[in-house]
Order: structure tokens, then C-alpha cells, then sequence
């Protein structure tokens, strides 16, 4: 179990980004359209989640704003132009580990 | 929401902020934040119990662990130093007001052997209670 949760901390930050890129989004909100869009193989914890937006904020990748939704307290995040080009440069070093690992994989299986 | 559930989160949120381990503005948006979720969650299930928020969300240890693997390990390093840093001032107040007291104790007792005499001795004279010697 330990070995899939290291795995999937490498991809948060590019999961989260990625999101954003569709639309602002709440906390809960991105929690679950993660959970839907990877068909439920991607739980995302929210103690995982805010750290990782709270950094995001303080570097400039996305910012923040309050809306009031039905009387409730909502925090929006929106992804800012620093954002998306780090976004950009996570997906690009994402898909070269991607690729190289399939290589790997793929010759490993093919001499079994 | 039920009062009973209400409770339950009080004591929820209660132990979430006793376990997290980062510096306060951190804490207290994520506590703001992690309060809006469940609001959230439980508006859009009405039937959630206590039980139901816990797997969602897991417990209060599990959201510690989670956020202390991915918060700022600077930030953790600077509230780890912080606690040491008021820790030791402490000890040294403390310390140094011991060795005052003891100082203090061993002073009256070496000087005085707790109490003092007082005579006048005049031309080779000593008087003492108004009789001369």
C-alpha cells in the first residue's frame, strides 16, 4: 500500500492542475471530480489536497477567491498563467517518466 | 444537522487541530476549509451520520498523516524549532530559578547561621544588656 502512496503524491500536483485547467473549482468539489474522472481510482484525500493548494497560492501557480453558494462559504481556486505553464512542464516531464517506464516494462515482458 | 452530529464534529474538528502539525494560519484554513467540505457533504447527503463523514473524510490521525506528508517540510521544520526553541527557554527560567532559591538558601545559612548577635565594645569596654566587664 505504501508503494501506491508514494506513487500517486508524484502525481497530485499534475492531477490537480489539470483539473483546474477545465474550470475553478472548491476543495470538495475537486476531490470529487478527481474521484469520478479516474473512475474511482484516484481517492483523493483532503489532507492531501489542501496542502498542495496552499502551496500553489503562496507560489502563484493559482489563486483564491470567497463566493457565498445558498448562504454557504465557498473558496474558489483558479489556475493563473505561472499555473499553466508549471502545469506544462509537470505534464511534459510526466509523459518522458511515462514513456520511459512503458519502454522498461515492455522489455522486461517481452524477455520473460 | 442533528445536535448529536453537531457534537460529534466539534470534538472531530477539535481533535483534527490537536494532531496537525503546521504553523497556525495553515491551520486554521484548513480547519475553515475541512468544516466548508463537510457542510458541503452533508448538504448534498442529508442522511449522513457520523459514520459516513469518517469514511469520507477519514478520521482526525488520518488527516494529520495526510497533510503532514504533504505539507511545506520547511514549515514543519520551522514549528518543530519553534516548540524547541520555547521549550528550552522555559527549562533555562526554570533552572536559573532554582540556582537563585538554592543560592539564596546556602547564603542565610553559611553567613548568619540564621540569626545574628550585636554588641558594642567601646574603650576596651564590652557592654553588653547595660553592664560594663
Amino acid at each position: 500500500m505504501q508503494n501506491t502512496d508514494n506513487f500517486k503524491r508524484g502525481t497530485v500536483e499534475l492531477i490537480v492542475l489539470s483539473v483546474l485547467t477545465q474550470k475553478d473549482m472548491y476543495g470538495y468539489e475537486l476531490v470529487k471530480t478527481i474521484s469520478e474522472k479516474s473512475e474511482k481510482n484516484f481517492e483523493l484525500p483532503l489532507g492531501t489536497l489542501y496542502p498542495v493548494l496552499y502551496r500553489f497560492v503562496e507560489n502563484g501557480l493559482i489563486s483564491d477567491r470567497d463566493e457565498v453558494v445558498n448562504k454557504r462559504l465557498r473558496k474558489y481556486y483558479h489556475l493563473e498563467d505561472k499555473g499553466r505553464e508549471y502545469y506544462g512542464k509537470l505534464l511534459e516531464e510526466y509523459q518522458k517518466v511515462s514513456m520511459g517506464v512503458n519502454l522498461i516494462l515492455k522489455a522486461v515482458n517481452e524477455n520473460d | 444537522m442533528t445536535e448529536a452530529l453537531k457534537k460529534e464534529l466539534n470534538t472531530y474538528f477539535s481533535n483534527v487541530e490537536d494532531l496537525l502539525l503546521c504553523d497556525r494560519k495553515n491551520k486554521k484554513a484548513f480547519l475553515e476549509d475541512l468544516k466548508n467540505d463537510i457542510d458541503e457533504f452533508v448538504q448534498h447527503e442529508p442522511d449522513a451520520d457520523f459514520d459516513s463523514i469518517l469514511s469520507a473524510f477519514g478520521t482526525p490521525e488520518e488527516i494529520a498523516e495526510s497533510f503532514l506528508k504533504n505539507a511545506d517540510i520547511v514549515d514543519i521544520k520551522k514549528k518543530m524549532n519553534i516548540k524547541k526553541i520555547v521549550l528550552f527557554s522555559l527549562l533555562a527560567v526554570v533552572l536559573v530559578y532554582i540556582i537563585f532559591v538554592v543560592a539564596s538558601f546556602i547564603d542565610v545559612h553559611t553567613e548568619a547561621h540564621g540569626y545574628y548577635e550585636e554588641g558594642i565594645l567601646q574603650a576596651g569596654l564590652l557592654l553588653t544588656g547595660g553592664m560594663g566587664i
